[in-house]
């Protein structure tokens, strides 16, 4: 019987519209329902191409893409996508607990409050992401550690069956970057996780697996991974 | 101040002027945050001026072909032009991110220069545009008060009905879309409750001004606020005093009262803007000293990293 996957990627190819040449072509992966992975790669190689289109804001221009047994724009809100750069504008009067209830909204959410049980599922995740004492401050109060935990408590109020995460521990301090991972190893117990990251000495200590994304998609080995082993994928040669 | 109520006793005008001013403070509390905070106050502006093409395509159509128009009055055609442009603008907002300010201010110069045209074209004379273009606080109607509270009634339904959806969109769009809410359609709705907004303000300050009552009271509202409820309270408070006291004070004097309506807001906006541009609510929940611009941490330079990343 074969292994159960959130994410099956086969053959897959996408080429912006009026551009030449393909962002990404042949790429094929899976991610286990038990994984966490890393993405690693230069600027400009492909990685957030991706999340986009596991996230379903892209359509495929070629192969076969599954996420968590189903199209992405048809599973994407059993997705909690957490962005590089929270698109929050800190001009909105929010507080934190609004931002997290944006993962309890639906199609069908109508009319000014969230129900109970919307505001239950939304405070658990502020505990669960330990961020429970913020809940009445303003969002544009934030340090960035604590608006990437308060982002992840945003993916998990969804419910998520998968997080994809692009980043999440560009500008914070290493204090906070620690207890972020400790909080992602906490919820790998329990979701797959997809994570872009620059971060090679992160990747190595605390993910199951890395791949490499440059146009083009190579696993890689997570033990002793550093910048010299990623040399040869830096100038191509892997391909 | 105490002639303005003692002439109030006789002329039914002073009451629905005052009226009329807490209605559109209704339709800015509850429409102003959500153009500051989505900043759409250009586009508001031009939603505004293309709405001068529509008055003036009424009062030629009035004028011009009595038996067909004769019941158009201008607000009819300064609301349909708005109604009109309203999706165009949100549509335009989405697809065309990098040359937006230009087209929309082409719009505005193209809405209001049709207003212009169609008055000098239009048989007889006519005085009333100069009512639209800076408001007739001290000539409200009865009928007035109708078509008012109507649009008001409209705002206010509307807006509870779509309030999450709108909080999602200024909070983040991106997210809003992933949640299965559609973005463009959303916005639509957003920008015809401000082309009604805009319509209701009209009467008050003018097209001319209306971008001053619809983002100048939010703003206030936004700097002593930290959620978007209490913030459409305060602008509604803060629009219902801007609309009704400077026209009280102002009474009997040569001073223009829909001036000192927007004088007064401006007044009041510079009373509250904090000096060093971060709202209160920042500045409170910080340490001494820390930026909240600045929230990233030195120690975040890792070594580790790619050299190329």
């Amino acid at each position: 019987m074969a292994e159960p996957v959130a994410i099956r990627v086969d053959g897959l190819a996408f080429r912006y519209p009026g551009r030449a040449e393909d962002v990404l072509r042949n790429v094929s992966f899976t991610v286990g329902t038990t994984d966490w992975v890393g993405l690693l790669g230069p600027n400009g190689g492909g990685k957030t191409t991706l999340l986009r289109l596991l996230l379903g804001q892209l359509a495929p221009t070629g192969g076969r893409l599954e996420v968590l047994g189903g199209a992405p724009a048809t599973t994407r809100r059993r997705v909690g996508y957490v962005p590089q750069h929270a698109g929050i504008d800190s001009g909105v009067p929010a507080s934190v607990l609004d931002v997290v209830l944006l993962g309890r909204l639906s199609a069908a959410s109508w009319g000014p409050r969230f129900s109970a049980g919307d505001h239950e599922l939304a405070r658990s995740a502020l505990d669960e992401t330990r961020t429970a004492d913020l809940a009445d401050r303003a969002w544009s109060t934030l340090s960035g550690g604590q608006r990437q935990r308060v982002l992840i408590a945003r993916a998990l109020a969804s419910q998520a069956d998968l997080l994809l995460l692009d980043e999440p521990t560009t500008g914070i301090d290493i204090h906070r970057e620690k207890e972020l991972l400790r909080l992602l190893e906490r919820l790998n117990e329990r979701l797959p996780i997809l994570m872009v990251s620059h971060d090679i000495a992160l990747v190595s200590h605390h993910m199951d697996r890395a791949l490499w994304v440059d146009r083009q998609v190579s696993e890689l080995e997570v033990g002793g991974l550093d910048s010299d082993s990623l040399e040869p994928f830096f100038h191509g040669e892997s391909r | 101040m105490t002639r303005f109520f003692a002439d109030a006793v006789v002329n039914p005008f002073l009451w629905t002027g005052l009226a009329a001013g807490l209605l559109a403070s209704v339709s800015c509390g509850v429409v102003g945050p959500y153009v500051v905070a989505r900043r759409l106050v250009f586009l508001a502006g031009a939603l505004a001026h293309i709405a001068i093409g529509g008055v003036g395509a009424a009062i030629y159509l009035a004028a011009a072909h009595p038996t067909l128009f004769g019941w158009l009055e201008p607000i009819h055609g300064g609301l349909a032009a708005a109604v009109v442009a309203a999706p165009v603008l949100a549509v335009l907002r989405h697809r065309l991110r990098e040359r937006l300010d230009t087209v929309v201010g082409a719009l505005w110069a193209v809405g209001m220069s049709i207003g212009i045209l169609l008055i000098k074209i239009t048989p007889g004379y006519h005085t009333e545009l100069m009512s639209y273009l800076f408001g007739n606080i001290s000539f409200v109607s009865r009928r007035d008060l109708v078509f008012l509270a109507v649009l008001s009634a409209v705002v206010v339904v509307v807006a509870t009905l779509f309030y999450r959806r709108f909080l999602a969109l200024c909070l983040d769009p991106e997210q809003a879309e992933l949640r299965g809410v559609p973005v463009l359609a959303t916005d639509v709705v957003l920008f015809l409750l401000i082309a009604t907004t805009v319509i209701v303000l009209t009467q008050i300050v003018g097209l001319i001004l209306v971008i001053a009552l619809l983002s100048l009271p939010a703003a206030i509202g936004a700097r002593l606020t930290t959620r978007l409820g209490p913030s459409m309270a305060v602008t509604f408070v803060v629009s219902a005093l801007a609309t009704t006291a400077p026209r009280i004070v102002v009474y009997g004097t040569p001073v223009s009262p829909e001036a000192a309506i927007v004088l007064a807001t401006a007044g009041l906006y510079l009373l509250v803007a904090p000096r060093g541009g971060d709202r209160p609510g920042d500045r409170r929940a910080l340490p001494a000293g820390r930026s909240v611009a600045a929230p990233q941490d030195p120690l975040s330079s890792r070594t580790n990293k790619f050299p190329f990343a």
